[in-house]
């Protein structure tokens, strides 16, 4: 053992800078893992430590309706129980701003909330230009907006604006507001108002959308019971939802958790791909070794004390890369502040966590091993008579064609190879957080490395059919792809899944832009009318067709919860994690009506006819069918603004949103819901210039504040804008795998440079002019990065289309363009790294060389 | 004593067989210094590479002190040729990442030896090159360079040398300079010495002389042997041989 450490550490000393690239790979996964992991942890501790100021309360009670006079009772003795320190009322709700003094200018959707003076109970408000925020801002019909979103209004501080039926001053900017989560999606900028006036301004009618929420302020161990009283209390009233903090701190945690395991798994893909870069540098790295090693032995050295000297080394170059990777994840974790820092909702430290830490060096340490034990296995084939001569001939015996031979067999190879196996597997395991996913992302891996390599078997092996063609130049070339100890497979294999995920996430992003590119001028509807009361319709009918010439269609439209299925009771505080929280929780808009539309199409039982039915039937969509596991013949309770009502899924439909005004998941057969609290919306084809569409917005919200208006065109910029976050997020990580697949390239083109060079010198000895070996070069790499580039372009075509057609659901578009540009950077690329890496070659005197060999 | 009985070397190249040593016995006494000469390709290499357990014989036994390397597996013999053998090569083998004095080391350290580096020092005394120890092969000439490699093979004390043409890659001063060295470590040392060469002149320097030619002995030759009987057996060995 001594012996072993000591000439791990001389060959280190020495032939470090042979293995600069064995680290590299090591670093980069490690420093992938550390600083995705740590962003995650200090998030999560973040959430931990601002949990209050997530709710901005101990406890939360929401209701999607105006507090009936039972809620309100239970509210108010709740106030009166000991536990209870304090207690406000917030109310939220999506509407329509426009400024008052210009009216022209185009109303905008808005996320309101109106509070009263102890709001927040926790977390502070954040306001621009040093302005402390107090209630009195809001007093005297004040009004606070988002930051960046009055540019658009042409509005500054001390303008006045109009919401709802009344006129507002903007007092000041919000920079950070407590109890905004971090919200991809939101209809608009939020504007804080005192929570009177939001109720004066009429935005809270029976049947909006407005959300109203009590907070309670809680003395110390008070919580648990006032929350488990409240929930009892609330039973009978299922759309009310009593929560603590602690509830909305453990949510965020899970779903926390898992974007952690699943960057990690990212990390781990980088890893990998670095992994198979080591297994090649380890087996080229013995293969020169085999001189030292035969020496070795023929001094003593037995297999266990060679082995573990170059094990020892391995361990120690993991080591060394895992601290690089750490160094990395530092810097990383410096320059990150300067794109995230006013992005997030609450102050984030942007350290390294030390489990994120030692995790990174564990796992560095263990891709290190993993990955070279197979090619350090060689080391015990290596016969001491090498010494003697350069070619090992020894007397082994022919094999049999087509008979297993079992003392041929490697035991202890097969042995360490299943060792290896379960290492992988509980390292993926471990990453994602469950063996399940650990082990897909392992067979994925593996199936992806199992193509390739099987793609550049068969390749090399029709360009060894190709041994007849005339040029000596193009057959040397070609030749050279299969010389002893190529690196053709490997470079094929590191080289194509650049070549893949690059391909694969451009092709990507370019169908998700053409998706969005929808032509405005050709859709079905592109304004949207919400939250519209029965005795509105004639007039809003009216200002639409004088101003569109179109009579629109307006829908009356029914919210509600799903309370029960089947009899099962659904509380989405009591879900498991693999249940559908988000269709089981959501609140679904229903309409009822005796007909299909065209966009609709029956898959299951029979759409009713036109006669109004006695019970309550509903048709569902397909997803729910598919989600939910909903059927023909199921019951489905519903909870629509306090009532219960339990109707019969009689038929699914399948809807072509792509081609929809409007679309439901639930409809009613006609009948039951007639007396429910119904509001009626509307999709109108807007004018099509600014102008027009802004005077049209404005006669209908200033005529009806209740009303809102979706503008298609804003979401279809809000949602470009999420498109655009993610494929940045996409590029950066497939930025890594490149980076590990160029490392790669270089890194095996230089190992095999030995072979190389032997080679030349002998073509020289011969006669051969430097062109004529440049020549030869050119083919050989310009052969393989073309081979490279083709066999992941095809790859990533294959990826691209499921991901679309199965995973997205959006139509899948192939892009010549992208698919040529992988196919031209990696001929390219590798035909540069493989020229460049090749110079000395055509400098080097041959006599040298040969002598050396 | 080496001791050889039946040894032959065959291999096998696709369906074509090669023999590379005949069948032959041969009997080493200890301490003896005997020379192997013959031209390349006639089998001497391949004989002291089985000799030393480096490779193994297609057919009959090797004893070394008694004891049949050819039973023995792969780290058994390495456990052998650290204790028992010591090899010269004509190229040196020294291993380029290591100093001189790592590399004499090295034997040492793999048996496990207590004070390997007191050891070491004298061994590079003894070799004349005291003050080269921190230097690397690369950087030391050919002469320096197989007195490093002498000094490694002798680090064990082994009973049996072993050298494969030792001064193919030296001038004639640095060469005579290694043969003296050898010959002054079978003398003090009592080792067995197995010197393959090319130098008729210097393989005249050994106790006994054997010729190899296509893979068999053609010539064995004692000082002490009378001329006549040298003829009688290199006529029977024509004879037999034809």
């Amino acid at each position: 053992m001594k012996f072993s450490l000591k000439l791990a550490w001389r060959e280190i000393r020495s032939s470090w800078h042979r293995l600069i690239f064995f680290f590299i790979c090591i670093a980069i996964g490690v420093g992938a893992i550390v600083s995705l992991r740590s962003l995650v942890q200090n998030l999560k501790s973040s959430v931990n430590g601002e949990a209050r100021a997530l709710l901005t309360a101990d406890v939360q009670v929401t209701a999607n309706a105006p507090w009936n006079e039972v809620a309100k009772s239970i509210l108010a003795a709740a106030e009166r129980s000991p536990e209870v320190e304090a207690r406000t009322e917030v109310i939220e709700t999506a509407t329509m701003l426009r400024a008052a003094d210009q009216p022209d200018a185009p109303p905008r959707m808005v996320e309101l909330k109106g509070v009263e003076p102890r709001f927040p109970f926790y977390g502070e408000m954040e306001l621009a230009d040093g302005l402390r925020y107090s209630h009195d801002l809001l007093r005297d019909r004040g009004l606070l907006i988002r930051q960046g979103s009055l540019a658009s209004l042409n509005l500054k501080v001390g303008d006045r604006v109009r919401v709802g039926t009344l006129d507002f001053t903007i007092r000041g900017l919000i920079v950070k507001e407590p109890g905004n989560t971090m919200n991809a999606f939101s209809l608009g900028p939020r504007v804080i108002i005192d929570y009177h006036d939001a109720e004066a301004a009429g935005l809270v009618t029976f049947g909006s959308r407005a959300r109203f929420r009590t907070l309670f302020k809680i003395r110390s161990n008070g919580m648990e019971p006032l929350v488990n009283r409240l929930r009892e209390q609330f039973k009978p009233q299922p759309n009310i939802n009593v929560r603590s903090f602690r509830y909305s701190q453990d949510r965020l945690s899970e779903s926390l958790t898992q974007v952690e395991d699943y960057l990690s798994l990212i990390g781990l893909v980088i890893l990998v791909l670095g992994g198979i870069g080591i297994s090649s540098v380890t087996r080229l790295f013995i293969q020169q070794k085999m001189k030292t090693i035969a020496i070795l032995k023929c001094l003593g050295g037995t297999n266990r004390q060679v082995l573990g000297a170059y094990l020892v080394q391995v361990l120690a170059l993991g080591a060394i890369g895992s601290l690089f990777g750490l160094l990395l994840a530092q810097l990383v974790s410096w320059t990150l502040p300067l794109y995230l820092g006013d992005q997030l909702p609450f102050n984030l430290s942007f350290g390294l966590t030390w489990q994120a830490t030692l995790q990174g060096m564990g796992i560095g340490m263990m891709i290190a091993l993993l990955f070279s034990l197979l090619p350090l296995l060689g080391i015990r084939q290596i016969k001491p008579i090498l010494v003697l001569r350069s070619i090992q001939t020894a007397d082994r015996r022919p094999r049999r064609r087509g008979r297993i031979d079992w003392n041929r067999i490697d035991w202890s190879r097969i042995g360490v190879g299943l060792i290896v196996l379960a290492g992988l597997l509980g390292l993926a395991s471990w990453q994602a957080g469950s063996l399940k996913v650990g082990g897909i992302f392992l067979i994925g891996m593996g199936a992806t490395t199992i193509v390739l390599s099987l793609a550049a078997t068969a390749l090399m092996k029709f360009l060894r059919g190709l041994r007849a063609i005339p040029s000596f130049t193009l057959r040397q070339g070609i030749n050279s792809l299969y010389r002893p100890g190529n690196q053709t497979r490997v470079i094929i294999m590191a080289v194509g899944l650049g070549v893949f995920l690059g391909v694969a996430v451009r092709s990507l992003q370019l169908n998700l832009r053409e998706e969005f590119a929808v032509d405005l001028n050709n859709l079905q509807a592109d304004l949207y009318m919400i939250d519209i009361q029965r005795d509105q319709l004639a007039g809003v009918g009216e200002i639409v067709a004088r101003q569109t010439g179109e009579k629109p269609v307006l829908i009356p439209t029914i919210r509600m919860r799903i309370a029960a299925i089947n009899d099962r009771e659904i509380d989405v505080e009591q879900l498991r994690p693999d249940e559908n929280r988000g269709l089981l929780g959501r609140e679904y808009v229903s309409t009822s009506r005796a007909n299909l539309e065209s966009n609709e199409q029956i898959t299951a039982g029979r759409f009713w006819d036109q006669s109004p039915a006695g019970d309550p039937e509903i048709s569902i969509e397909e997803v729910l069918h598919r989600e939910l596991g909903l059927n023909i013949g199921d019951r489905v309770s519903f909870d629509v603004l306090g009532r219960k009502i339990t109707a019969r899924v009689t038929s699914i439909r399948k809807v072509d949103w792509r081609n929809a005004r409007t679309g439901f998941l639930v409809v009613f057969r006609p009948g039951p819901l007639d007396d429910a609290p119904t509001m009626y919306i509307g999709a109108i084809r807007g004018p099509a210039t600014t102008f027009e569409r802004a005077r049209l917005q404005r006669e209908l919200v200033d005529r009806f504040p209740n009303v809102s208006m979706i503008d298609v065109r804003d979401i279809i910029e809000i949602a470009r804008g999420i498109i655009a976050n993610v494929s940045l997020a996409i590029s950066f990580v497939g930025g890594f795998v490149f980076l590990s697949g160029l490392l790669i390239l270089i890194g095996s083109i230089a190992m095999t440079k030995f072979h190389r060079l032997y080679e030349a010198a002998i073509l020289k000895t011969l006669g051969a002019k430097r062109r004529l070996i440049i020549l030869v070069t050119l083919i050989e790499y310009g052969v393989l990065g073309l081979l490279a580039g083709m066999l992941g372009s095809a790859a990533a075509i294959g990826l691209t289309w499921a991901i679309s057609e199965k995973a997205l659901r959006i139509t899948w578009r192939f892009s010549p363009s992208v698919n040529l540009l992988g196919i031209a950077i990696a001929f390219l690329l590798v035909t540069v790294v493989g020229v460049m890496s090749s110079l000395d070659v055509l400098v080097r005197k041959p006599l040298g060389i040969l002598r050396n060999e | 004593m080496i001791q050889l009985s039946n040894v032959s070397k065959v291999v096998t190249s696709g369906d074509d067989r090669l023999t590379i040593l005949h069948p032959l016995d041969l009997e080493i006494p200890s301490g003896q210094f005997i020379s192997i000469v013959g031209p390349s390709g006639s089998g001497k290499s391949t004989l002291l590479g089985l000799i030393a357990g480096l490779d193994s014989p297609t057919e009959g036994s090797i004893r070394l002190e008694g004891q049949d390397i050819t039973l023995m597996n792969e780290d058994r013999l390495a456990e052998l040729r650290g204790g028992l053998i010591g090899f010269i090569f004509q190229s040196f083998h020294l291993i380029p990442s290591l100093t001189a004095f790592e590399n004499i080391m090295i034997p040492l350290e793999i048996a496990g030896a207590a004070r390997p580096a007191e050891q070491t020092r004298s061994l590079l005394d003894e070799v004349g090159l005291q003050e080269r120890g921190h230097h690397y092969p690369s950087q030391l000439s050919g002469g320096e360079q197989q007195r490093v490699a002498i000094a490694r093979a002798i680090a064990n004390r082994p009973r049996i040398l072993l050298a494969d043409e030792p001064t193919g890659n030296l001038d004639s001063r640095n060469g005579a300079h290694i043969i003296e060295l050898l010959m002054k470590i079978n003398r003090e040392r009592g080792t067995t010495l197995v010197l393959v060469t090319h130098d008729l002149e210097l393989a005249d320097l050994a106790d006994r002389r054997i010729s190899f030619r296509d893979g068999r002995i053609v010539e064995d030759l004692r000082k002490d042997t009378p001329v006549a009987e040298v003829v009688t057996e290199a006529v029977t060995e024509a004879v037999v041989g034809a």
